[in-house]
């Protein structure tokens, strides 16, 4: 009951917040917040859950960009089939990238997922009749489904809502699911759940083809919503923004995409203030939150909890004349 | 023709080569010794370039006194690193010590932008523009400067590591901290060592590669997963295995510029590293490895 309340209070804020600021600028963060908020699962699936630390999400990201583009401006299609040629493939991608290289194990597959980032970068900016090179994409439509345009960003805000939520429900359900627990029982001892008989390689590539696509919609969102793509928009240094907000917000826990993409994307904005310093003060920023939270927002929101139902659950005990819980 | 070509192709290759080497032999050295994967190796080698440029141009020191204040003051910024950070989140997961080097990385190459600016620099040439004809082949006198200077200092670091007290120590360290520090080595400086050399060699190449390169703070990350290459290519920790990857990359890149495609060259690079991890993972000089359980 309780549970259901809070719900409901949540969902009134995220329906009323875009109206309660004017400024095209706070809406363009709030959305900003919610695409990040998709990369961030997409992120935390193949990295929280399996466990494989990828840097080079930003490629699928910009494959999904990419493919939106060229396909709502050449062919001429409409929202929804390019979002879903774009999740095609970035799933493709994720197979034919994850199959080989998911063998690698810690920091050698994240070094090849680098490697992969720069290439995928190259080829934006080299292959120019078909990605425009240095100069990128311009004039992509804005979204419209059935008629409805969506060429503001309170319009698009609703519109990113309903496919976070989507999306979020789908990860959820895959996480608590009996799946989850084989990812996580992969990603915390993969030679013991390949001795209980799960097949780790299909896990993990399975996994990993679900995060590109998610990270490949995001990028079709994005492509969308900014009208306009170029390559210096997928560098590895985004895929390492990616993993920031990660581990920022919580590695392997439900909620952290959401927290990492809120906390990320504000402190980017605030940190343009200090202009030439605000890179100088991210990474700073960067090695200070990994001495002092490793667990990231999520680990803490965690352990608060875990204290105050302690707690409550003891005054109950003491209500009832039980005390010996301490 | 095509052998005189290719000939001259592997010259101009060892040049480059022996930097992207030396930027190997410092990810080899964290690696082997600690197994840490630090990505900030390419700013401390833009930290080279700088800090030749800030001596040699700005306070007008002798090129050699350049070379020896800059090395130090990196090494000592790579010590300063391991003792505020690394050294914290040793015990930790490999992802958090990776991403805090990568961490130091955007502050370094944003330190950097803060103090000389964002725009290119060029650094006077320093050595002769000679340019000796041998039976066809062109060879500029400066690129003999650099691997030769490049060249030398490996020699002289591998004798100090392969014939020295000191040298014996550290590398025992590397093998077996427990049992190096029965036998009277100090951790600590043996740590401090690995980083401080590290940073240094990588300052090295930076100051070497000043005269033919335009400078400026964002050229750290193309030389990290260069360098990074290189030390795969030749088995990643290995020290001889990264000096051979390390010429093996800059001769390659040259080829791949001239026979195949200029704008396509880094793609290829990183083709080939992703190919000798999936193929070779123990690179190409070193005899298989088993996964122990």
């Amino acid at each position: 009951m309780k549970k259901n309340i809070s719900l409901a209070i949540l969902a009134i804020v995220l329906l009323v917040l875009p109206l309660l600021f004017q400024s095209r600028y706070t809406q363009h963060i709030l959305n900003m917040i919610l695409i990040y908020v998709m990369l961030g699962i997409s992120v935390n699936l193949i990295f929280g859950y399996i466990g494989a630390l990828t840097l080079g999400q930003a490629a699928f990201f910009g494959i999904g960009a990419y493919t939106a583009a060229i396909i709502s401006t050449k062919l001429g299609l409409s929202f929804l089939p390019c979002v879903l040629c774009s999740a095609v493939m970035g799933c493709l991608a994720g197979f034919i990238i994850g199959i080989p290289t998911l063998r690698l194990k810690g920091p050698y597959f994240a070094i090849a997922t680098i490697g992969l980032n720069n290439i995928i970068c190259i080829i934006f900016l080299n292959w120019e009749h078909l990605t425009g090179g240095a100069v990128g994409i311009s004039g992509i439509p804005y979204a419209s489904i059935l008629g409805l345009q969506f060429d503001t960003e309170r319009k698009v805000y609703f519109l990113l809502l309903v496919s976070v939520f989507l999306i979020f429900l789908l990860y959820r359900n895959m996480i608590s699911s009996h799946y989850g627990k084989v990812m996580i029982a992969v990603r915390d001892n993969e030679l013991a759940a390949s001795a209980m008989g799960i097949d780790t390689a299909k896990v993990k590539v399975i996994v990993l083809a679900i995060s590109t696509t998610i990270a490949a919609i995001a990028g079709a969102y994005y492509a969308h919503i900014t009208n306009y793509v170029a390559p210096d928009a997928f560098p590895v240094m985004e895929s390492i923004t990616f993993l920031i907000i990660i581990v920022l917000g919580g590695a392997g826990f439900k909620y952290g995409p959401i927290y990492g993409a809120v906390v990320v994307v504000i402190l980017n904005e605030y940190l343009q203030y200090f202009e030439q310093f605000n890179m100088l003060i991210y990474g700073v920023l960067i090695m200070i939150l990994l001495l002092f939270l490793p667990s990231g927002i999520a680990g803490i929101v965690e352990i608060a909890k875990a204290k105050y139902y302690e707690k409550k659950k003891i005054y109950y005990l003491k209500e009832v004349g039980i005390d010996e819980m301490k | 023709m095509i052998t005189s070509l290719l000939s001259q192709q592997i010259i101009s290759g060892i040049a480059i080569g022996s930097i992207y080497a030396l930027i190997a032999l410092s990810f080899s050295l964290t690696v082997r010794a600690l197994n840490v994967i630090h990505f900030a190796q390419g700013e401390f080698f833009m930290l080279g370039a700088f800090g030749a440029i800030s001596c040699y141009m700005l306070l007008g020191l002798p090129f050699w006194l350049a070379i020896i204040i800059t090395t130090l003051v990196v090494a000592a910024l790579g010590i300063a690193l391991q003792w505020v950070f690394y050294n914290k989140l040793w015990k930790s997961h490999h992802v958090f010590l990776l991403m805090s080097t990568q961490g130091t990385a955007i502050a370094l190459a944003n330190g950097a932008m803060l103090i000389w600016g964002p725009d290119a620099w060029r650094f006077p040439k320093i050595f002769s523009e000679n340019v000796y004809k041998i039976g066809g082949l062109t060879i500029p006198e400066e690129m003999l400067w650099i691997s030769f200077f490049a060249i030398l200092i490996m020699i002289g670091f591998n004798i100090f590591l392969y014939q020295t007290k000191y040298g014996m120590g550290f590398r025992a360290a590397a093998q077996d901290r427990e049992t190096a520090q029965l036998m009277g080595v100090n951790l600590a400086v043996a740590d401090s060592f690995v980083f401080g050399s590290s940073a240094g060699l990588g300052a090295i190449g930076g100051l070497l590669i000043a005269p033919i390169l335009f400078i400026t703070p964002y050229i750290g990350p193309i030389f990290t997963i260069k360098g990074f290459t290189a030390a795969i290519l030749g088995g990643l920790g290995s020290i001889q295995g990264a000096i051979f990857g390390g010429f093996l990359l800059g001769i390659i890149e040259n080829i791949v510029t001239f026979w195949i495609s200029s704008t396509y060259k880094d793609a290829i690079v990183f083709l080939i590293l992703i190919l000798v991890l999936l193929i070779k993972p123990s690179g190409l000089l070193q005899k298989k490895t088993i996964e122990k359980v």
